[in-house]
Formats: C-alpha cells, sequence, structure tokens
C-alpha cells in the first residue's frame, strides 16, 4: 500500500504496472528537458535587449517550434499506444473471477471449478489489529494463486463504482448491466490494497479491495476452506 | 513502513530512484559544460555558447538515456526468461518430460 505523504507510483506487482512505470520513466524524462528548456528560454527573453516593435513572423522559427513537438508527440504517443494495447492483452486465463460493486462493499465469485462465493465488507476501526491499515482491510479478501493469469469480470448491481488495485497497475469501471473485463497476473507474493474509485454514495470511501497473492497449494487450501465454510 | 520512505518528489525522486537517471544527468550536465565551453573557445561569443550548453546538455542526456534504458529492458528481458525457465524447470522436474529434456541437452552437449 502508499506509505503516508507518498506522491510516486507503488512497487510494481504485475508485469504490466512494471511497463507502465517504465513508460513513466520515459515520459518523466521528456517532461523534465522540455521544462528546463522553458526555463532557459525564460531566462534569454528576461535577459534580451533586442527590440522590434515590428516583428510579425519568423518562418523558420514557427517550422522549428512546429516539427520539434510533433517529434516529441511521437517519441511519447507510440510506447503510450503499445502500453495501452499491452493492458487489454488476455493471454488464456486460467482462472475467472467476478467481482460485484454493491452499496457498499463488494462480491465476488469463482465459479470457474467451484461455486465459492463471498462479500468483502470494510473492517470497523473497531476490529482492526493492530498494524492493520485503517479504511483498507476487509474481512473476506480475493485470494489469487501467484503467476497465474486471471480474468476479473466487474460489475455492478446497483451505481457505477470502481475496481482499483493500484500496484497490479488495475482500474475498471463496475457498471451495472455491463461486464467489464480486466487481465490480471500477480507476478509476486503479498497483499495488495485498492479502493472503490467512482462515486457512489456516502460510503465510497469505505469499500477497499484487498488481493492476496499467495502460492498455488495456499490458493487450493483457501478454496477447501471456503467450501467447507459454505 | 520506514518514516524516511518516500519523502523526496519530483525531479529529486526521479533522479534518485529511476535507473539510468542519475548518470544522465551527470553525464549530461558535463557534457553540457563541455560543449558549452568549447564553443566558447571557439566563437568567443558568451551568448551563443549557453546555447550550446544548453543543446549538448539535452542531446548528451538522451545519448546516455536511450542506449541504458534499451540495455535495461534487455537485461529485463533476460531475467525475466531465467526466472520462467527455473520455475519450469522445478514443475517439471521428476516427469519423463524433463527426463527426455536432459537426455537430449547431454546428447547437444557431447556432440
Amino acid at each position: 500500500m502508499a506509505t503516508p505523504a507518498q506522491l510516486g507510483l507503488m512497487d510494481a506487482a504485475s508485469p504490466v504496472m512494471e511497463e507502465m512505470i517504465y513508460f513513466h520513466d520515459h515520459v518523466m524524462l521528456v517532461l523534465i528537458l522540455i521544462t528546463c528548456l522553458i526555463f532557459y528560454s525564460m531566462l534569454v527573453l528576461i535577459s534580451s535587449k533586442y527590440i522590434y516593435r515590428f516583428l510579425t513572423d519568423g518562418h523558420v522559427i514557427e517550422t522549428v517550434w512546429t516539427v520539434i513537438p510533433a517529434i516529441i508527440l511521437v517519441v511519447v504517443a507510440l510506447p503510450s499506444l503499445k502500453l495501452l494495447y499491452l493492458t487489454d492483452e488476455l493471454d488464456s486465463p486460467q482462472l475467472t473471477i467476478k467481482g460485484v460493486g454493491h452499496q457498499w462493499y463488494w462480491s465476488y465469485e469463482y465459479t470457474d471449478y467451484y461455486d465459492i462465493e463471498f462479500d468483502s465488507y470494510m473492517l470497523p476501526l473497531g476490529d482492526l489489529n493492530k498494524g492493520d491499515a485503517r479504511l483498507l482491510e476487509v474481512d473476506n479478501r480475493v485470494v489469487l494463486p501467484v503467476d497465474t493469469s486471471v480474468r476479473m469480470l466487474v460489475t455492478a448491481a446497483d451505481v457505477i463504482h470502481a475496481w482499483t488495485v493500484p500496484s497490479l497497475g488495475l482500474k475498471m469501471d463496475a457498471v451495472p448491466g455491463r461486464l467489464n473485463q480486466l487481465a490480471l497476473q500477480c507476478s509476486r507474493v503479498g497483499t495488495f490494497y485498492g479502493q472503490c474509485s467512482e462515486i457512489c454514495g456516502a460510503n465510497h470511501s469505505f469499500m477497499p479491495i484487498v488481493i492476496e497473492a499467495v502460492p498455488v497449494e495456499t490458493f487450493e487450501a483457501w478454496c477447501d476452506a471456503m467450501l467447507d465454510s459454505e | 513502513m520506514s518514516d524516511d520512505a518516500e519523502k523526496s518528489w519530483g525531479p529529486k525522486h526521479f533522479i534518485q530512484n529511476t535507473p539510468c537517471a542519475r548518470n544522465s544527468f551527470l553525464y549530461g550536465m558535463g557534457g553540457g559544460a563541455v560543449g558549452g565551453f568549447a564553443y566558447f573557445l571557439w566563437t568567443s561569443n558568451p551568448r551563443r555558447s549557453y546555447h550550446a550548453l544548453v543543446v549538448s546538455f539535452t542531446a548528451t542526456v538522451l545519448l546516455y538515456w536511450v542506449p541504458c534504458r534499451y540495455q535495461y529492458a534487455q537485461k529485463r528481458l533476460k531475467s525475466r526468461m531465467i526466472n520462467q525457465g527455473l520455475k519450469t524447470h522445478i514443475v517439471m522436474q521428476g516427469t519423463p518430460e524433463a527426463e527426455l529434456l536432459a537426455s537430449a541437452q547431454e546428447q547437444g552437449t557431447k556432440s
């Protein structure tokens, strides 16, 4: 999860998020260079002693300051589009999970092999254990096997919500009457937090998402435990 | 969670935490200083020398950054392939397919 006053991106837990971080680095370099150029241009203009009241055009400079930004835009747009299409790639998912947004909790269904369904409510402050994150912990987490391609189908039962997990680079609107598909793959074991990202009422800020990526054996044991409890 | 985590932000955070960024800017500053000074020695025009400094800085940053990031991406790809190979090896250990593969590799090594 994010540390206090964190401004940067979270550490990546999926290949897509890694690529997003690398794209962010690429664009940040371009922006820093442009900013340096602008500051320098401002200094040069302020310190310039040239005055010509009848200056109306300059064909060479106008061509230069049109072509160079166009090239910069192409340099930024090409990797951006590649990443955009990469987020939509779904490579033979081994598991499909349905996430349904309600006011104000999430419910999940694992119906590929067994019928596992559960609701995921935020833990109130009084029920938190020492070290738990306030407003982020839930009673039932989404447990996934690590290094497994998962299809996440997101929808809602009442109003529009949004299912988000920043460290996996995931965000998808949960729209009533519509199934949105997300490709999900956790590349490391861990617990990843997110929060509803579409205003949905009074408790919009209090319906978090927690994904627990575990080894396959642990996932199988969790499935057995969930079936036994049902 | 450490209290000192994530205190830097903006360009400082970028330069500290991004692979290739620190060296790019260090070489850029050096290259810009050398380029600007060389232009000044050539032309004795201070104003244009500053322009040459900025252009040299930008060019040096980009000339270091692009190959460095390309090599970083290649290393990343290789490390993913090695990880995947190790995981496949662990999963396949003890199976007939793994033994066939091991014998094929031995024959390849001998020939």
